[in-house]
């Protein structure tokens, strides 16, 4: 799966990148949530899209957009509407989702997500906050999206619920080949669980290329305002300052033996 | 120092089984644990949301005999899920309001506005709406409605979780400036230990009870229990105790320039 952006405009944006199911997507920059709002094709953008081999135009932009999910940083109750069945329902109807048996593509959804369908009568606040990111990725779901753009997914969640919701995502793009796209500010969150960035900043990508060879441009991010995920900082600074030959470590029992090895 | 919070026995449907400590006057203290480990449900239950029977000692006395008056204004609560919006357009408006309720005079009010301003550092956001200034702001608001009161006790649930890493030492630092000014005791959940770090005392909740407990670094120094429960710690406390386990340092190192300093000398 490969989305292509050709000068693609709104709002003074302009965006031109490749996006693929090959790697999990950061992104990141001062105005990523613009960027995050521009690739959910919500508002009609100039330029090209490319989806494999098919060309979106403006004038079928909006039929396309429902096969892109944004998954909000937080589930928003819907002021009407009480438990995960209501809102699962309300979400096909406001999208008219073509959908042959709503009961099985809603259990179906939750158990992507590795929830019971016990949990479709459950009043959405009385969920988990780790139940509640999975609900929210179970309801982008319904829709089948080939692209699934998520807002801070791991905020609020403590070690075993980020690896748990990770899963989630790595099944979605190794099982069903969808684009994974995660927008944040932490770069230890990007730096641990993504394998390209995007880093964004006046209206433009600044710079794009693989997770692990970006963050090791330590002062040229730095210059440019952008946060260094501390166990990369702390391996630049040990290369910098005494010349020792550190690799650069996502884990940090990596980086403990590689110390070991330098002392 | 003087008790000032005592919490005997806790018992709370299926959340707390058996939770006792106490909090010293002036004392600056955090909760932490995994998620779902009740950290909001305790903020609820020790200021008073959740009622209990003879579980919960404030200042002697149990907290379910005090009159609401003094008991509103003993304590201050902020548990940002709970905060309705702001009645008032302006910042200006809704803290003159506030002020309204506690200064009498012309000039004493005009004082307080001019103080809260400088001391939160409110200046810019004077005429937004508070309804749409930046979480840290609304925060910030929220801290300086309650400590018009000067509370002896201030509640606050994980009110850093939506903040930068520059706004949360700033809001540290806020807190820092008010238990000393006012004497008032703090007691603040929260998701991030880093955080924690900075408090007087740190208590760990896991599966219903007190996992641990003490001075921040002496708890966070037992890393495999916290990372069993789901919690990360703060970078440097982490390497620290690793390489402390390795023998290449002896002691915790907050400082990076510092710990490549004693690690390659």
């Amino acid at each position: 799966m490969e989305i292509k952006l050709e000068n693609l405009k709104l709002n003074d944006w302009e965006l031109n990148t490749t996006l693929s199911s090959e790697d999990i997507i950061g992104i990141t920059g001062p105005e990523y949530e613009e960027v995050l709002e521009i690739l959910s094709l919500k508002e009609i953008a100039e330029g090209q899209i490319m989806i494999n081999e098919e060309t979106i135009t403006k004038e079928n932009q909006y039929e396309y957009y429902k096969k892109i999910s944004l998954v909000q940083k937080d589930l928003k109750k819907i002021n009407y509407l009480n438990t995960i069945k209501e809102h699962m329902d309300f979400i096909i109807n406001y999208y008219h989702l073509q959908i042959k048996n709503i009961e099985k593509k809603e259990k179906d959804s939750l158990k992507i997500v590795g929830l019971d369908s016990s949990l479709l009568d459950r009043n959405i606040t009385s969920l988990s906050k780790s139940e509640q990111k999975k609900v929210q990725i179970a309801i982008s779901l319904l829709s089948n999206p080939e692209l699934m753009i998520l807002d801070e997914p791991f905020k609020s969640l403590d070690n075993k619920s980020r690896k748990k919701i990770m899963m989630i995502l790595t099944k979605l793009k190794e099982q069903y080949h969808k684009i994974i796209i995660i927008g944040s500010n932490n770069a230890d969150i990007l730096y641990q669980y993504t394998t390209k960035m995007l880093f964004v900043k006046n209206k433009r990508i600044f710079l794009e290329g693989s997770t692990q060879e970006l963050y090791e441009r330590v002062d040229y991010l730095k210059r440019n305002g952008y946060k260094i995920p501390e166990i990369v900082l702390f391996t630049y600074k040990a290369i910098k300052k005494k010349k020792v030959k550190l690799e650069y470590h996502k884990d940090i029992r990596d980086i403990i033996k590689d110390i070991y090895k330098h002392v | 120092m003087v008790e000032s919070l005592e919490v005997n026995n806790l018992k709370y449907e299926n959340l707390f089984e058996d939770i006792s400590f106490q909090v010293k006057s002036g004392q600056f203290i955090t909760i932490s644990g995994g998620n779902n480990c009740g950290k909001t449900a305790l903020i609820r239950i020790l200021s008073g949301q959740i009622k209990t029977e003879k579980m919960i000692k404030l200042f002697g006395t149990y907290t379910e005999e005090y009159p609401q008056n003094l008991w509103k204004e003993i304590t201050g609560a902020i548990i940002p899920q709970d905060n309705p919006e702001f009645l008032f357009k302006t910042v200006e408006e809704e803290l003159n309001y506030t002020i309204h309720l506690f200064k009498k005079t012309e000039e004493e009010k005009k004082e307080t506005y001019k103080e809260l301003i400088k001391k939160y550092k409110l200046t810019k956001y004077q005429k937004k709406n508070p309804n749409e200034v930046p979480e840290f702001i609304k925060i910030k608001i929220l801290l300086s409605e309650k400590m018009l009161g000067t509370p002896q006790i201030l509640f606050l649930d994980d009110i850093c979780e939506e903040l930068e890493e520059k706004e949360k030492e700033e809001f540290i630092k806020l807190l820092r400036t008010l238990q000393l000014e006012n004497q008032t005791s703090i007691i603040m959940t929260t998701s991030d230990l880093n955080i924690a770090l900075e408090s007087d005392y740190l208590f760990i909740i896991n599966d219903k009870n007190i996992l641990l407990e003490g001075e921040p670094l002496t708890v966070l120094e037992k890393d495999n229990v916290l990372n069993k429960i789901g919690l990360d710690l703060p970078f440097m406390v982490d390497l620290s105790v690793k390489l402390k386990d390795y023998n290449v340092v002896d002691r915790v190192e907050l400082n990076m320039d510092r710990m490549v300093d004693t690690i390659w000398k």
